[in-house]
């Protein structure tokens, strides 16, 4: 790898990928958004295909050619395509079906999320009631030939060089708790400390075998310290410092009992530490409420942690509606009430507005 | 893996903003934060997921109610201003802007109307055949 000076070497591994797929995606959308006299859009179509394929190589990361892998790469791809067109389309009609295009990758996402229900219920009303009343509205209204409101756009440089900015604050972000390098060296060198003990326990072995093993004291003592100290990510330090209890506490009160009683302590212990390395690198960034008096009407408490996968989420209830249904009706109760009261003052509202005085 | 997700999401809501600031017809600026929703919404319900609960299907539900209401807010108002101003263009409204702020005016000329496509016409399908002249031979 390029060896680059120590101030920008802690920023420059995670923006690598980040800056060239959107300053590409930045002249793409430049290019690509209505002027009178624009370039043609084969310039602009070239830049977004190149922002495209470097983004979902370098962005995105599935792990393998599983279905789930294919058909998120599919329903992404379609969402950001028809995403772009229906902001740089001149033709309202052809925008407003790229817009029902999005909705349904998007449902598709959901349906990929286990969220079910709303997918059928964003279909039905995004898909179904908005793109049509507006289609209705667009053959209303629609001008012939060149207008002002299709073919100009306001401030596209500024415009679009605000929203990739954007953009890629947010992506920052995204990859400073989720793709930290810095804490994928830590975990992978969590797994190293702890695969001997693993292996070392996992065999059925009599318990003086467990005992000899391994240096247990050495390995109890050298485990926090594969953490760095100090370290800005608060799950590391969490898991630093319960491993730093064990040490301390607990190890030390079982050094002088029976090889039974440490080899059983040792046998818990190593599963409880990989349980919380396993927890810990699914949970990067996680923010935990403390409140004790969160319900459990929507699934896992909130405040506490959820047991995940081997692809890090949690336990998802396979009764979609059934438990959708009740989490609105015990934890929403007085929301869907409100939503329900607003639905009715829109309609009334929307009447009145557009009602046209006795002409 | 919830960060994909996350990702996707920062993509459409960046692309709403951009359409939302850039375009001048009210009905595609109306799509475009359609679209920021659908990325709040993805969002959600990615952190649903990840979390093995179901609260942020809960919310995302409620985007959808309130997105209806907006809907039909929009579409009332979209009509209020075609019918009093003959267009969907949003900049013929400039003049409720703020008293210090300049107008924006249209500098490049709008290319000329194409020529009308002319109708299409079925092409000369031949000479009939000549057909033999009918003799009856009783």
């Amino acid at each position: 790898m390029l060896m680059l000076p120590s101030s920008i070497m802690g920023v420059s591994p995670l923006l690598w990928p980040i800056g060239p797929c959107l300053l590409l995606g930045l002249i793409a959308v430049i290019l690509l958004l209505p002027r009178p006299s624009a370039l043609p859009q084969w310039y602009g179509a070239a830049f977004s295909a190149a922002a495209l394929l470097l983004g979902g190589a370098t962005l995105v990361r599935v792990g393998g050619w599983s279905p789930e892998g294919v058909l998120f790469y599919a329903f992404s791809g379609i969402a950001v395509v028809s995403g772009g067109v229906l902001i740089t389309q001149r033709n309202p009609a052809r925008a407003a079906l790229a817009f029902a295009l999005v909705v349904l990758s998007t449902c598709g996402l959901f349906l990929l999320q286990a969220a079910s229900f709303l997918m059928a219920a964003t279909i039905i009303t995004y898909a179904g009631a908005i793109i049509v009343t507006f289609l209705f509205i667009l053959m209303l209204a629609q001008q012939r030939g060149a207008s002002d409101a299709d073919l100009r756009s306001r401030e596209p440089f500024l415009a679009a060089t605000a929203g990739f900015v954007l953009l890629g604050a947010l992506l920052y972000v995204l990859f400073v708790t989720y793709r930290n390098p810095e804490s994928e060296v830590v975990l992978a060198a969590l797994d190293a400390h702890l695969a001997p003990a693993v292996k070392a326990v996992e065999k059925p072995a009599a318990d003086d075998q467990v005992v000899k093993a391994l240096d247990w004291g050495k390995f109890f003592e050298e485990a926090p310290q594969v953490v760095p100290e100090g370290t800005p990510e608060p799950r590391l330090a969490a898991l630093r410092q319960s491993f730093q209890n064990i040490e301390g506490d607990r190890w030390f009160n079982v050094q002088l009992q029976s090889a039974n009683e440490q080899a059983k302590f040792i046998r818990e212990t190593v599963a409880e530490m990989h349980q919380a390395v396993h927890v810990a690198r699914h949970s990067l960034g996680d923010l935990q409420p403390q409140g004790q008096r969160l319900s459990e009407f929507s699934g896992t408490k909130p405040s506490a942690m959820p047991k995940f996968d081997a692809l890090g989420q949690g336990p998802m209830p396979a009764e979609n509606v059934a438990h959708l249904g009740r989490s609105l009706f015990t934890d929403y109760l007085l929301a869907v009430e409100m939503g329900g009261t607003l639905l009715l003052v829109a309609t009334i509202g929307a009447i009145a507005i557009a009602h046209r005085k006795n002409s | 893996m919830l960060s994909n997700y996350l990702i996707v999401g920062a993509i459409l809501f960046a692309l709403g903003l951009i359409g939302f600031l850039t375009r001048r017809n009210l009905i595609i600026m109306f799509l475009c934060a359609e679209m920021m929703l659908q990325g709040v919404a993805l969002n959600l319900v990615a952190f649903a997921r990840h979390r093995g609960n179901l609260q942020g299907q809960s919310f995302t539900l409620f985007i959808v109610t309130v997105a209806a209401c907006e809907a039909a807010i929009a579409l009332a108002l979209i009509l209020v201003l075609y019918r009093s101003s003959g267009s969907l263009d949003v900049s013929l409204w400039q003049e409720m802007r703020e008293p210090d702020q300049d107008a924006t005016l249209d500098e490049e000329p709008l290319p000329p109307p194409l020529p009308e496509e002319p109708l299409p016409r079925l092409t000369p399908a031949g000479r009939e055949p000549r057909q033999p002249e009918e003799t009856s031979h009783v």
